[in-house]
């Protein structure tokens, strides 16, 4: 693979309902370098499941604009239910 | 990440022992423990019109996410109140009727500041910390909890 025009690569991790919502539990996408999240979550057409959700990348809460890198760990986040 | 020396949180697949964790907070001075509020979420009895009685809440968690989320509480907590220690422990798995799924326990100089510490964690835990539950129903039927559905509790 060609790193420099194929972009970058990164882990994309669903829990919860996401996981039936996108039918699976983790995915490699490979994304235009300089992708942000919302990039990911157009990708993903996220807005067209049940609940809004939220991303975290390498275990913290982002906002959309955050700038993804190669190797990162996406988390999509769908409403919690802890406690 | 560090947590204060006295403060422990952590996630467990194991029936939770609230005394064993109420325990840990001895291990602040005593002055900083004349008030202390302990918290248990337990999951509630509930009857769904198709599927029976509720058997058990089953949780998951992004772990590594969660661990670090509940050591962040603790110290946005600790910014706000004068903290003596924290512990707090939230299951993974099934967990029955009537059981405890979290434990919050908080221990402050006086009464005021550990009961508002100790709301504050609940709250800012069931509003961010990444652990989702199912619910199992007496026919057999599992269903992803929505909170979005209903008051939280």
């Amino acid at each position: 693979m060609n790193a420099g025009a194929a972009g970058i690569q990164v882990d994309v991790r669903f829990f919860g309902p996401a996981r039936d919502w996108f039918g699976a539990e983790r995915a490699a996408y490979t994304l235009p370098v300089g992708a942000s999240v919302k990039t990911l979550a157009d990708r993903l057409a996220a807005g067209a499941k049940p609940h809004p959700l939220r991303f975290a990348v390498n275990r913290t809460f982002v906002a959309d604009d955050h700038v993804l890198a190669a190797g990162d760990e996406v988390a999509v986040i769908p409403p919690v239910s802890g406690g | 990440m560090n947590l204060a020396a006295t403060d422990w949180v952590g996630l467990t697949d194991q029936p939770i022992e609230a005394a064993a964790l109420r325990a840990r907070l001895d291990a602040a001075p005593p002055a900083e423990r004349g008030g202390v509020c302990v918290f248990e979420g337990c999951t509630r009895s509930q009857r769904h019109p198709q599927h029976g009685e509720l058997i058990c809440l089953e949780y998951e968690a992004y772990g590594a996410m969660a661990r670090e989320q509940l050591a962040e509480f603790t110290r946005r907590a600790r910014q706000r109140w004068p903290i003596g220690a924290v512990a707090i422990v939230h299951r993974t798995g099934a967990v029955a009727v009537g059981e405890p799924s979290v434990v919050i326990a908080v221990a402050c100089g006086h009464r005021a500041e550990a009961f508002e510490a100790c709301r504050w964690l609940i709250d800012t835990l069931k509003r961010e910390l990444t652990i989702w539950k199912r619910e199992v129903w007496q026919d057999g039927t599992a269903t992803w909890s929505d909170p979005t559905a209903k008051p939280a509790g």
